[in-house]
């Protein structure tokens, strides 16, 4: 029995105690879970999660905002009111209440002890600027240029086959029957929204839960200005984009985007959008709005079929191809050092903060794009964006492979699919799902595309010889290879840089003054 | 006035206890277990049926939670150990804490049906007068409870080696395993 079973048990044991007494106010019901579950969690992120009372503190203030909205503003209101009071809370207090006050009692004594550990830290990272230059080999054969001509033929023979076999597919989709062309169409904008999930929470690290609130925003926003207002769709288009953009830029850079009080927040940002479109009057509550039929074609194209399968396959196509290009790029190693070692990108000359910003927003523009999609495809009620939406797609990644091109499109029509493969019991299917997510993030973490990389590299010994690994280049026991691939592509992107004089002078004094900066802080030679 | 911040505590005091669980949890594990609230409806669920069943409803107030208890070390077990173990800074508790809530729901739905049934009232029958306030009995045991356990487990966690161990986890975890 480990202290970690135990605390397991405790809490298993407090949530009971709490059923018990909550339970002669409410009705025995099956999904009562999730709403608790909800307001335990804001109760201890009001309090703070340094010292577990705290959480029965911040509790009893929700529960007093809670009665309280209800007694002064009106029933709905104690629906919303503690969220945004919640929000407040993080914004200005990201560990809680009274974790701050705790803090600012403490603080005193702590501020002096870390100085000298800062003082330190500046030393280390300052020494650390040498060392990746340093170590890396410029003779080494880089995987990324090793590729000859022939190479890049076949490449284009595969390019070329890709985009036949895409636009042949399209155009089957565009005639299939009603009932496949739906499921396949929200199958391709779950692939979008796993795609740039991905591009977050695999290349960056940022492991949003948000996806939900963005897409709801994208969604509601369009049929919202469109059926009510009745402005053009196509308008829509950058303003979906832009409002959803300028929020995640607002979003990330209000949280000091990091690890998981980054998923904390935004697993609340889609609770209070999902209870903001349940409790209005504009959104028509749960039963949702009737989204905007999309624009015929003209007469001459009309042969094509569906025009919304086009637009959305046609988006998916850029989208995949937008990331793919991005991890073929220079700039994948500098994400991947910011994801990996932030301070060490850091004191290579990237500036992480509005790197991560940057990629946030536009992740968020483009899901708010999605969004937009969505609401032609029928009805816009508030369960399709609630937060198992951002579980799902985080499941899709998963399954798929988290950080591959081809891993978000294959979870996406997997969990898609899902309901429509499987025909048994509604509530044993939601078992089988669940269970399903469960033994996809602890037997194999690195998802089918994973699994397939690595039963590929077993097929083709010789390919496994190479510089490549033998796994997969992104899976977790291979770091040590995809770390000298980034130094390599690193080291490649210093010399190109610094093929212009003035980058190249840049260069050469930043590195004198790393190197007298590091004759004073260690005290050693050069 | 007093009315609304009584019943609100007495709320929140139930909202409490189960922030107090999911922060015991990621105060030693570092893990948020999005599976708890399945576990007060798993108490709730086992309560009603045994009442429902015919037997005195104390008796179901008092195995819930051990039926609860005994999820809670399943849900450890299953859903946040094996990652653990893989990575302890990975994120995939997130989703396999999320998947296990998901299955354990709708199993409970399976087992006992969808629909929501009534729920024995206990104390909730008695009303009792605080300075012009109406509470019900139930509302003021919620408190007390509350009140209790918090102060328990303060205690807990300050003098007894299995606090002061898991506070060690807490700000240390390589460290504590280091000594054992």
């Amino acid at each position: 029995m480990t202290v970690a079973t135990i605390t397991f048990a405790i809490s298993g044991l407090l949530a009971g105690i709490a059923g018990v007494l909550i339970a002669p106010r409410t009705f025995a019901n099956p999904y009562l879970g999730g709403t608790f579950n909800t307001f335990g969690f804001v109760s201890m992120m009001i309090g703070g999660t340094e010292n577990p009372a705290f959480a029965m503190a911040g509790g009893v203030l929700l529960g007093v905002l809670a009665e309280g909205a209800n007694t002064y503003i009106n029933s709905q209101a104690s629906d919303w009111f503690p969220f945004v009071i919640l929000v407040l809370v993080l914004l200005v207090s990201p560990k809680g209440i009274f974790s701050l006050i705790a803090a600012a009692l403490g603080q005193l004594p702590l501020l002096i002890k870390q100085f000298p550990l800062y003082l330190q830290r500046t030393r280390e990272r300052v020494a650390s600027i040498e060392r990746p230059i340093a170590v890396g080999r410029a003779d080494e054969a880089s995987p990324l240029l090793a590729n000859p001509l022939a190479d890049r033929l076949t490449r284009y023979a595969l390019i070329a086959a890709i985009v036949i076999a895409y636009l042949v597919a399209t155009y089957l989709i565009a005639w299939a029957d009603l009932q496949g062309q739906g499921l396949i169409l929200v199958a391709a904008i779950y692939a979008i929204l796993a795609i740039y999930l991905d591009a977050t929470a695999g290349v960056l690290g940022l492991y949003s839960l948000g996806v939900g609130g963005f897409f709801a925003i994208g969604a509601y926003l369009t049929t919202i200005l469109s059926t009510i207002y009745g402005m053009n769709l196509f308008l829509l288009i950058p303003i979906v984009v832009v409002t959803t953009g300028l929020l995640g830029v607002i979003g990330a850079a209000l949280l000091r985007v990091s690890g998981l009080h980054f998923a904390i927040t935004t697993f609340i940002f889609t609770l209070v959008i999902t209870v903001l479109a349940t409790d209005l009057q504009i959104t028509n509550g749960m039963q949702g709005l009737l989204g905007p039929n999309f624009p015929d074609l003209r007469d001459s194209l009309a042969s094509l079929g569906s025009p919304i399968v086009w637009c959305v396959m046609l988006t998916l196509l850029v989208v995949t191809f937008v990331v793919w290009s991005v991890r073929r790029s220079l700039l994948y190693p500098v994400l991947l050092a910011i994801r990996d070692a932030e301070s060490f990108a850091e004191a290579a000359g990237v500036r992480p903060g509005p790197v991560k910003i940057l990629i946030f927003a536009l992740a968020s523009a483009a899901i708010g794009f999605a969004g937009w999609l969505f609401c032609f495809l029928g009805v816009v009620s508030p369960s399709q964006f609630s937060w198992s939406v951002s579980l799902n797609v985080l499941i899709m990644i998963l399954i798929g492979g988290i950080n591959t091109t081809p891993g978000p499109i294959f979870g996406a029509a997997f969990v898609s699919m899902f309901p429509v493969l499987v025909h048994i019991n509604p509530w044993l299917q939601q078992v089988l799902y669940g269970v399903l997510s469960i033994s996809v993030v602890t037997i194999v973490p690195e998802g089918a595309v994973g699994v397939a990389k690595r039963a590929w590299a077993r097929l083709q010994p010789t390919l496994s010889r190479g510089v490549r690994p033998p796994a997969a280049l992104d899976a977790a026991p291979a770091r040590e290879t995809e770390g000298a691939v980034e130094r390599d592509s690193l080291v490649r992107l210093f010399r190109r840089r610094a093929r212009t004089p003035r980058l190249r002078r840049r260069l050469r004094r930043s590195s004198n003054v790393a190197t007298s900066h590091s004759d004073m802080g260690q005290g050693r030679p050069f | 006035m007093l009315q609304f911040l009584l019943s609100g505590v007495s709320i929140g005091a139930i909202y409490g206890l189960l922030g107090l669980a999911l922060a015991l949890s990621f105060y030693v594990t570092r893990v948020i277990n999005f599976a708890q609230g399945q576990m007060l409806t798993m108490a709730i669920v086992v309560a009603a049926s045994l009442s429902e069943s015919g037997y005195n409803p104390w008796i179901g107030v008092a195995l819930g939670p051990i039926a609860a208890t005994a999820i809670g070390v399943v849900s450890y077990f299953v859903a946040v150990r094996p990652i653990l173990k893989a990575d302890r800074f990975s994120f995939g508790w997130m989703v396999s804490t999320l998947g296990f809530g998901l299955a354990l729901e709708n199993a409970i739905a399976y087992v006992v049906g969808p629909r929501s049934r009534a729920f024995p009232p206990l104390l909730n029958n008695i009303g009792v007068h605080i300075g012009g306030v109406l509470l019900t009995a139930q509302q003021i045991l919620a408190i007390v409870v509350a009140g209790v356990i918090v102060a328990a487990l303060e205690l807990v966690r300050r003098r007894t080696l299995f606090g002061k161990v898991g506070m060690a986890t807490a700000s240390d975890p390589e460290m504590a395993e280091c000594i054992g």
